[in-house]
């Protein structure tokens, strides 16, 4: 089983992220994945998004590799002298503030406690890899999604989002600014391709990062889904274009209207 | 038997639902629902194993059968492919199904005991599977069964024709799958009973 770093270094093949970099320009993914410069950075909202996901999906996994920061005052000669010794004394675990950490485990709690996602994530595979060659462009392809649970004969796959805003309006929006429709359907099919088993929904677990943690599931239809789908393969298409022709270009080199938002 | 006795008889004959011997069925179910050898749709759900011993009734097949065969897909009961073939096949109208595939696509065709009349279903093609959107619809089993697709397709169009009462207007569980245009709503309906 590829691990989660195995996953994202491989660049042979094309995840939703790199679909996502490609419908910004293919130069932005060319950057990103092939050009060798790029250095991941790191933020607190993706440290605190990852600790949430394994609080989550994977409670003993967080419990072993998460700890609480020590109290010490780094900015003196003795804080810092203790705040390294704690480092170096726990050097595979990763560290969180102790409000992160509470943040953390409220949230879980939060999912646990609702009727849907709780059922959804009792039993099942977190994080695992899933390549597979598009059947319609033939682009080499992997994802990983975040727990697939069987239920009743039927396989769904279910995805944590972390989001400020977990109302139908409210995520409906940044759902489309992330293009998780996109997601949807890319994982929809490449699960049904890896493993010969067509998932009967892809559901999304929305859990909000600010008290009351408030928890929504979600489903896009078959509308929103064959949407996708067209996008995705235009995007694996360009991928593959891009690939063959070893030209990754960046925007087209005119002067364009420029239009006002829609909101 | 005396003429009231007949018209009671008949009378329970088509409406097997009715007052007169619906606690009776509502037992039968009540203790059908209770095995665990029963499909999980219908273990301790008496609504469910009541419509199925109705449409079992009805049809004249066994209960069990019934229960093993009819899947609920988006919302709407339907029958398995398999359960339509075997139905018209023991129906003893028509000689056993055979399906003639060619160039064209594939048709089922029988023979009319009572006549000795060969009867043919429509033509079912892959490029009706295309413009209808059953093939482009994700996890679609067109595209990676196509042939056994062919064949279901071909029998139901026979079944509705000339056996509506078999299907009793319902589609075939590759049918209602196949239905590109179902509601969102519908399937978070459909997973809300589910999970």
């Amino acid at each position: 089983m590829k691990s989660n770093l195995d996953y994202h270094l491989d660049t042979t093949r094309i995840s939703k992220s790199g679909l996502d970099l490609i419908q910004k320009s293919p130069a932005h993914y060319f950057e990103r994945y092939l050009s060798g410069r790029h250095q991941e950075k790191s933020s607190k909202a993706l440290e605190i998004g990852s600790a949430v996901h394994a609080a989550v999906l994977e409670p003993e996994l967080f419990a072993e590799t998460y700890g609480v920061l020590p109290e010490v005052d780094r900015r003196t000669k003795a804080g810092k002298e203790a705040f390294e010794a704690f480092l170096e004394a726990n050097p595979n675990k990763a560290f969180l503030s102790a409000s992160d950490f509470q943040q953390c485990l409220a949230l879980a709690e939060s999912v646990k406690s609702h009727s849907k996602a709780s059922k959804l994530l009792e039993t099942g595979i977190a994080e695992q890899t899933i390549i597979w060659d598009d059947l319609a462009t033939g682009a080499p392809c992997k994802a990983r999604p975040d727990f697939v649970t069987q239920r009743m004969g039927s396989t769904f796959i279910v995805d944590l989002k972390t989001t400020e805003d977990a109302s139908p309006r409210g995520f409906s929006r940044s759902a489309y600014k992330y293009r998780y429709h996109v997601q949807a359907a890319f994982y929809l099919d490449g699960y049904e391709q890896a493993h010969g088993i067509t998932p009967e929904a892809f559901i999304f677990v929305a859990v909000e990062k600010t008290p009351p943690y408030l928890v929504a599931c979600y489903i896009y239809g078959p509308e929103e889904l064959n949407l996708a789908r067209e996008t995705y393969r235009a995007n694996l298409a360009t991928y593959l274009e891009c690939r063959n022709s070893n030209s990754w270009p960046g925007y087209p080199e005119v002067i364009n209207p420029l239009e006002l938002p829609n909101y | 038997m005396s003429e009231k006795e007949t018209t009671q008889e008949l009378a329970t004959d088509l409406a097997p639902l009715s007052i007169t011997n619906f606690e009776h069925a509502q037992r039968v179910a009540k203790a059908l629902s209770s095995s665990n050898l029963i499909p999980q749709n219908y273990q301790g759900n008496i609504p469910n194993t009541l419509v199925a011993l109705e449409m079992a009734n009805r049809i004249g097949a066994s209960p069990l059968m019934v229960m093993q065969n009819l899947h609920v897909i988006h919302g709407r009961p339907s029958w398995s492919s398999s359960f339509i073939i075997a139905a018209l096949n023991s129906c003893g109208r028509f000689s056993a199904l055979k399906f003639v595939t060619d160039k064209a696509g594939c048709k089922a065709v029988a023979t009319e005991l009572a006549t000795g009349e060969l009867i043919e279903g429509p033509i079912v093609t892959l490029e009706m599977a295309n413009a209808e959107g059953w093939a482009t619809k994700a996890g679609s089993k067109w595209r990676t069964m196509p042939e056994l697709m062919l064949r279901y397709r071909a029998a139901a169009f026979f079944g509705r024709l000339y056996a509506p009462d078999i299907l009793m207007g319902m589609q075939t569980a590759e049918e209602a799958a196949d239905v590109v245009s179902v509601k969102k709503e519908t399937i978070a309906e459909d997973l809300n009973s589910k999970i």
